[in-house]
């Protein structure tokens, strides 16, 4: 493996690659590798997060040429990495094999708990973790893609609007809009597990 | 109602605070396995990717091209014009 090149900056790293030297992105990659298997791990399962990833780093080789160097290179391979997966998600809705999750007692149990405030203490017990994330991710899996990228990056990411309209290439007000309409959606799928399990 | 939607509230905060849980043990390949495998995807797609730097330039011809021949067809319009009034 080629030794990362510290004394270059990425903007030399690329007109490098521009310049036809392939061999000059590895300390791109090695250098910004952490952030985006960061990124991936946040937004899409477990077992995607390295598949993803390379996705990223070959989609962003793809589109050098629209590079500009005025941003830091990190901030634009991030878009790239929200883009990416976004796409994840857009092709998991597309395909109709793929099994929706259902929930079980014990996830039942975990909504009632919650919505009487029980649930938050309890989140020390890993069990109590899992059953949380899954009962997040059965809701997530029924809105669309673009609803569950703002959804995650605004309510758990902790990202601003305007910093998400910057990610997606949105305007806030669409990212505003978006965030409205897709929490009232999942609160809606929330309500109506809840009167299910009545 | 007013119950409801306090539920509601509770839940959805519960939800989103919850942290997330431990990475699944899915078999994650070493890094520089990881990472040879994308330089060797890198390598694959160069081609491609030189075509595309290449097209802002290709762009910039067609339209170049395009401009003359605009031109070209004006200059000809006008003259058949001029030469139709005479």
């Amino acid at each position: 493996m080629q030794p990362d090149a510290p004394e270059l900056t990425d903007a030399e790293l690329i007109a490098q690659v521009r310049a036809g030297d392939v061999n000059a992105y590895e300390p791109l990659i090695t250098r910004h590798r952490d952030q985006v298997f960061a990124i991936a791990a946040r937004h899409v399962p477990g077992a995607q997060v390295a598949e993803t990833a390379q996705e990223i780093f070959v989609r962003a080789f793809l589109s050098l040429s629209t590079y500009r160097a005025e941003k830091p290179f990190a901030h634009w391979l991030s878009r790239i990495a929200m883009r990416t997966c976004y796409d994840y998600w857009r092709q998991q809705k597309r395909r109709p094999e793929t099994p929706a999750s259902v929930l079980d007692e014990d996830h039942q149990e975990w909504l009632e708990r919650a919505s009487q405030g029980l649930a938050r203490d309890a989140f020390t017990h890993e069990t109590e973790q899992r059953e949380a994330a899954d009962v997040l991710d059965w809701a997530l899996a029924q809105v669309s893609a673009s609803d569950r990228l703002v959804l995650t990056m605004l309510h758990r990411d902790g990202h601003s609007v305007a910093e998400i309209a910057t990610l997606l290439g949105w305007t806030q007000t669409r990212v505003k809009v978006t965030a409205f309409r897709a929490r009232h959606k999942l609160r809606g799928i929330l309500a109506g597990q809840m009167k299910a399990t009545r | 109602m007013n119950d409801q939607k306090a539920k509601l509230d509770r839940l959805e905060q519960a939800l989103w605070q919850a942290p997330p849980p431990a990475p699944p043990s899915a078999p994650v390949p070493p890094v520089e396995v990881w990472q040879a495998n994308v330089m060797r995807a890198v390598r694959l797609a160069a081609p491609e990717a030189a075509s595309l730097l290449d097209l802002p330039w290709l762009a910039l011809r067609r339209v170049a091209v395009a401009v003359v021949l605009m031109a070209a067809l004006g200059w000809t319009e006008s003259v058949a014009e001029t030469s139709s009034m005479e």
